[in-house]
């Protein structure tokens, strides 16, 4: 029974830090921003399949009293949502220029983390196709799977596979 | 000046989106425009091939992922306003070959676009992809 225990321990020692890590303490664990809507026909033709998850205007409400959630319900409200926020919505539509990477006005770490949630973990950062060729932020440079990307590199589908990726 | 970047040692994105999102349910499509909205965001979208005129990617971006929406149904009796008769309703991932594909196995007839630039190269042209 003792080494049983011991391996036990030891088993909880080691995915424990990793399960801290996993739910940091800033991002709350919510549901995606999605509800089931009824399968009726739109325009003669049947609804498929990822078009009966929606976001609804009860789930904008649901955001509004998720703890966690509540103070960026705004980020994610339609426009004519009593969550939406009449100044963000001015300034974002008489800016003459987007928001981009690096401006003060570029969606704060926390704000990207609850909206990969809301979206259940469908937000993907952008992670070149042939980083592996290159000691970069991406990682380091990995032989092997550089001569894979050099050799599909002319196959379109290679690069359909990809999120960012383009022909 | 821009310049070869042989070590990759200054590596950016260049003309690539931030972030994509791996759409497979239209609640993500939704979610993704009001958040583009609110924080005034650049929002392209990515079918499944590419866009000539290059809408399919951009600097500092959001990208609407949509490769994985494949489904097609094929309606047999469809009614709508200056048409009745066997149609598809495809989602915006589909490629060309797959619903020539689709088409073959009801034998119906779609008409669509190819490049045969390579092996298997097929896009859905009246798409920004």
């Amino acid at each position: 029974m003792a080494p049983m225990q011991r391996l036990a321990t030891c088993f909880f020692l080691i995915i424990s830090p990793g399960a801290v890590l996993g739910q940091s303490s800033s991002i709350p664990d919510v549901e995606p921003a999605a509800a089931f809507v009824p399968a009726t026909p739109v325009a003669g033709a049947p609804l498929q399949e990822a078009e009966t998850l929606q976001l609804t205007d009860a789930v904008v409400e649901r955001l509004v009293t998720e703890q966690g959630v509540s103070e960026y319900a705004e980020y994610f409200a339609f426009d004519d949502s009593t969550a939406a926020s009449d100044a963000r919505v001015r300034r974002a539509a008489s800016a003459s220029c987007k928001t981009f990477p690096g401006d003060l006005a570029w969606p704060k770490e926390i704000v990207w983390d609850i909206f990969n949630v809301l979206l259940g973990g469908a937000l993907i950062p952008t992670k070149p196709i042939a980083a592996s060729c290159y000691d970069s932020k991406w990682g380091k440079k990995d032989g092997a799977k550089c001569t894979e990307v050099a050799n599909k590199f002319t196959d379109p589908l290679f690069h359909h596979a990809d999120p960012t990726s383009s022909e | 000046m821009p310049k070869n970047d042989t070590d990759g040692k200054s590596c950016t994105l260049g003309g690539y989106p931030e972030y994509a999102i791996k759409v497979t349910n239209v609640a993500q499509i939704q979610l993704a425009i009001n958040f583009a909205r609110a924080t005034n965001l650049r929002l392209v979208i990515k079918n499944t091939g590419h866009c000539y005129l290059g809408k399919s990617t951009g600097a500092g971006a959001l990208s609407l992922w949509m490769h994985n929406m494949d489904q097609i149904d094929y309606l047999p009796n469809y009614k709508g306003p200056g048409y009745s008769g066997p149609a598809f309703k495809v989602a915006a991932g589909v490629t060309v070959r797959q619903i020539y594909e689709a088409a073959d196995k009801y034998d119906v007839t779609v008409l669509g676009a190819v490049s045969w630039v390579s092996n298997a190269e097929d896009i859905m042209p009246d798409q920004d992809d």
